[in-house]
């Protein structure tokens, strides 16, 4: 559980590393639009919009993460439960079967990519978008599919 | 493959919670292990017959992996 309670913290002090590079990229495109204009030119307010979302979307999932962990932290038996929750050995099965490592690994670099595009095509950040929805559908397709087969 | 979880548990009155935190795994591996979805790991297998006091064989019907 020692292990475990390590790999914990690392967790959170990533999440709150990317909370603080998320509020950098917010303050940074919503208020350098000057220099944002000479890279991308006018860039639309829906990617912006969209590009702002992202990082707020994701920063709550980083905020909730955190208060997981840090109540896991502090209470021994809620630490099992997440180890339990994470361990879980049908879980592990259905993240194999439906390639969840590698399918997290190509949506992290899917959105990427789409955040950097939409500072330099509407059309490529658009299409990107529409793969990186699809590939999300699919795994929950896939998620759904396992978890009632198993 | 058939199993006498659900029957031992309500013998030794067990809710599935506690039983799934007594040998490390989810309540819904549980569920799946009772509605014969799911087939237990050789792991999850030992520890289940362990927690009953059981051999695997009493916990865990093989009669289908014996006819192949």
């Amino acid at each position: 559980m020692e292990n475990f309670k390590k790999v914990i913290k690392r967790r959170m002090h990533f999440a709150a590393g990317f909370n603080c590079l998320a509020v950098v990229f917010i303050s940074f495109t919503g208020y350098r639009q000057d220099v944002l204009a000479i890279v991308s030119g006018n860039i639309s307010d829906m990617i912006r919009g969209f590009q702002t979302g992202v990082f707020i979307g994701l920063q709550l999932f980083m905020v909730i993460f955190i208060t997981k962990y840090k109540k896991a932290i502090n209470s021994e038996d809620s630490l099992k439960k997440l180890y339990i929750e994470e361990n879980d050995e049908r879980k592990k099965l259905i993240r194999d079967k439906i390639g969840g490592t590698g399918l997290n690994f190509i949506i992290g670099s899917a959105a990427a990519a789409v955040v950097i595009s939409g500072f330099f095509s509407e059309t490529v950040f658009i299409t990107l978008l529409a793969v990186l929805m699809f590939i999300a559908m699919v795994k929950g397709f896939l998620k759904l599919y396992y978890r009632n087969k198993f | 493959m058939r199993t006498r979880i659900q029957e031992l548990r309500k013998k030794y009155k067990l809710s599935q919670e506690e039983l799934a935190l007594a040998v490390g795994v989810t309540r819904q591996t549980i569920t799946s292990l009772e509605c014969e979805k799911y087939t237990a790991s050789l792991v999850l297998a030992y520890k289940i017959a362990k927690y009953f006091d059981l051999p695997i064989e009493e916990v865990f019907d093989f009669s289908e992996v014996e006819e192949l």
